[in-house]
């Protein structure tokens, strides 16, 4: 259909230069819900790490 | 939507002297509402970031003054009586001239306060996007008061086809609307706050005109006697493209390609039959050509031979750049690169200097070849289309708003009215067609349409 148009616009205009361009338009969608934050201390995060590795070694 | 509060001290003053029953408070009222309504419209047109600083407005105080009532056996007007009791709501800051068309800027005086009743709480904004159509769904009083504010003439107008003479409807999507606001107001960084609010303003306004009409939103229409539709108020055509997707939701726009450019080679052929005769349109239009038939490498090459800094982050504000620049060649922009001053001492710069505001890029630009070839091609056009008018058409070479400060035609004037009435013709024929396959738009954009559903190929 919108080769129809651009032909109707050339033609009754007599200008062989019009062309129209196609943007597709996305409305505003609700934002994606935040990633859980990692509410851990420093020290309970290096301890978590600490149990994490001694468990990963006890599987070798 | 404001509210103007006056100090009690006004009234009491007042009605002293002239105790009649009431009449003071119904001349008081009467001066408020007049008041109310030019500061209202005042800020629908804008505010400058002066005026928005200093809390300025521009209002018309002839207006003020005739509008504002009289009271008293005298008939007195009441601006008059106030300025003369030293109890004046408004103090000019610039005075208007009728000569210049220029409206005075005033400020309200310590009498006076102003409440803006469009605003929803901060937290509803903050809070989620149900929250927001919730709030306005329980404010609709306010709303139906804003409504009757910006269309005080709709209630008396009962056929659809008189509203559409006056307004054109556009459909709004309330849940993108009040997503963009959400974000907004949540997660929007890069704006400051001044154009935080202006777009909360346009946006909450428009919602709160779709809670009255069931989703639509009127926009006024002002033609142009250059051709165009322009609306006043708040439109999709002055609203910031975010705002304008927001409003609009999922949709498609169709837009003309490289509209002016097009249109004025529209005008190729007839200029070769007449002054060019056997010579190849191709090799005397080549550079509009190149620019038109394929923009990209043409932008591409100019941006290459302008500009040093080639990085991928400064590519689009470059290419940006050098569109704006072609555009305003197009429309006769001077290719002198330096400023002048005016008739009132202005500083006056021309249009490619604000554009391309590095003096080295935009000497390359104004010596590059494609561009002196690309203007030398637009002035054949140009004086074509003058002589045109001088033979054919003559009469609009006295139109008022063609002619220069100096009272003669200006020659890009007239060239932006042909072709903005040609963006308009072939913009029309666009939506006959669009309309003869069951396409409506949803809205309107000078040289574009929006619409619901992508133009499928049968």
């Amino acid at each position: 259909m919108k080769f129809d148009i651009e032909c109707e616009m050339r033609y009754l205009t007599g200008n062989p230069y019009w062309k129209l361009a196609k943007k597709e338009i996305e409305g505003y969608k609700a934002p994606l819900p935040k990633p859980d934050i990692d509410t851990r201390t420093k020290e309970q995060i290096a301890a978590d790490f600490l149990v994490m590795t001694h468990k990963l070694l006890a599987t070798l | 939507m404001i509210l103007l509060t006056v100090d009690p001290k006004v009234l009491e003053a007042l009605t002293r002297a002239f105790p009649k029953t009431n009449k003071a408070r119904q001349a008081l009222d009467k001066y408020v509402r007049v008041l109310q309504a030019l500061i209202f419209a005042a800020i629908q047109r804008g505010q400058n970031n002066s005026q928005r600083l200093l809390k300025l407005y521009s209002i018309s105080t002839h207006v003020l003054q005739n509008q504002g009532g009289r009271i008293g056996g005298d008939k007195i007007r009441l601006h008059k009586w106030l300025e003369d009791n030293n109890l004046s709501l408004v103090r000019v800051v610039t005075r208007g001239s009728n000569i210049t068309g220029v409206v005075s800027e005033v400020a309200l005086t310590p009498l006076v306060t102003i409440q803006n009743l469009l605003h929803l709480p901060n937290q509803v904004y903050q809070s989620s996007p149900q929250s927001i159509t919730a709030a306005i769904d329980a404010d609709k009083q306010q709303s139906l008061t804003l409504f009757n504010q910006l269309y005080p003439e709709v209630s008396h107008i009962s056929r659809e086809e008189d509203l559409l003479k006056i307004f054109d409807p556009v459909d709004i999507d309330v849940k993108s609307l009040t997503q963009y606001l959400n974000w907004l107001t949540t997660q929007a960084t890069r704006l400051s706050t001044h154009t935080k609010n202006t777009y909360k303003d346009q946006a909450t306004q428009i919602l709160r005109i779709a809670s009255v009409t069931r989703g639509l939103y009127l926009q006024r229409k002002q033609p142009s006697i250059f051709g165009r539709n322009y609306y006043s108020g708040i439109s999709v055509q002055n609203v910031n493209k975010e705002l304008r997707r927001a409003m609009l939701g999922d949709c498609f726009e169709y837009d003309i390609s490289s509209s002016a450019t097009s249109w004025k080679m529209g005008f190729a052929n007839e200029i070769i039959t007449s002054q060019y005769a056997g010579q190849n349109l191709r090799k005397v239009f080549s550079a509009t050509l190149y620019y038109l038939e394929d923009k990209k490498a043409f932008i591409q090459d100019l941006r290459q031979s302008i500009f040093e800094d080639l990085s991928k982050e400064r590519e689009d504000f470059q290419k940006g750049l050098l569109k704006q620049a072609l555009n305003a060649i197009g429309f006769g922009a001077r290719l002198k690169t330096q400023g002048w001053k005016d008739s009132s001492g202005t500083w006056k710069n021309p249009a490619l200097v604000e554009i391309l505001k590095n003096p080295i890029e935009r000497d390359r630009f104004v010596n590059n070849q494609f561009v002196i070839k690309f203007i030398n091609e637009q002035d054949i056009i140009d004086q074509f289309l003058i002589n045109q008018v001088q033979a054919h058409h003559s009469h609009l070479l006295d139109l008022p708003e063609v002619q220069t400060e100096s009272g003669r035609p200006s020659k890009s004037k007239i060239i932006a009215l042909l072709y903005q009435h040609g963006e308009t013709q072939v913009m029309d024929i666009v939506r006959q067609v669009a309309a003869s396959r069951g396409k409506t738009p949803l809205a309107n954009v000078h040289d574009a349409i929006f619409l619901r559903k992508n133009l499928v190929e049968n």
